[in-house]
């Protein structure tokens, strides 16, 4: 699907796109309460785990089947994506890793390790939203 | 592309994924305890499978350079 960056049509996708995935990433701020017993730090790290995950794999869905096109747009995501490629399965991994350490051994020094894999995770989702909004911005 | 039809047939993908991701994210949220020991496993099985996935292989920039072919073959065999 080759287009003209400037063409309202793909604007509107774009944008379209970044409000989506924007609106369901703030679905996560309405999180319940949690059962009893469950440890709000695992619970969390595990939502967050996944939530990471469905959003890289959206992105990297929706730059693979609309690549010529965001490409126009700025070729700057195609590469963005690829360092995503490369990277998250490594980011995913280490929080799981951390996650199930923290659970064999709930010390605030597993806990401390835990956080510091899930603020990677959470760098690589704010840096994948602002490449989504990106799309949107670079078009008039 | 101007056309509705077009527009509606370019964008019903992206939109279709969208609401899948929509809903996944939704599920997330809904989560009130830790995950089961199968919830686990398969979740670790995904993501180590991560790379079997078409969309999570690097890919090139489709371009005039990279258009089939095939098409444009017109040779024949004796």
């Amino acid at each position: 699907m080759q287009s003209n960056p400037s063409n309202p049509t793909t604007h509107r996708i774009t944008t379209f796109i970044a409000a989506a995935l924007i609106f369901g990433v703030l679905c996560l701020s309405g999180c319940g309460t949690l059962k009893e017993g469950a440890d709000p730090v695992v619970v969390r790290a595990e939502q967050a785990t996944v939530a990471a995950l469905e959003t890289f794999d959206a992105f990297l869905l929706i730059e693979h089947q609309n690549r010529a096109v965001l490409h126009a747009l700025d070729p700057g995501i195609h590469l963005f994506a690829d360092r995503l490629r490369a990277n998250a399965p490594r980011w995913l991994a280490s929080a799981r890793a951390m996650t199930k350490a923290y659970k064999a051994n709930r010390t605030p020094d597993s806990r401390a390790s835990l956080q510091t894999a899930l603020a990677v995770l959470a760098a690589g989702l704010a840096e994948t939203q602002s490449y989504l909004v990106k799309t949107k911005t670079a078009t008039p | 592309m101007n056309n509705p039809v077009a527009i509606i047939a370019a964008t019903m993908p992206l939109v279709l994924n969208l609401i899948e991701y929509i809903n996944k994210l939704r599920e997330v949220a809904r989560q009130t305890g830790e995950l089961t020991e199968e919830e686990d496993a398969a979740l670790d099985v995904r993501i180590r499978d991560l790379g079997t996935l078409a969309h999570w292989r690097k890919g090139e920039i489709p371009g005039p350079d990279t258009a089939p072919i095939a098409s444009s073959s017109t040779e024949t065999v004796n």
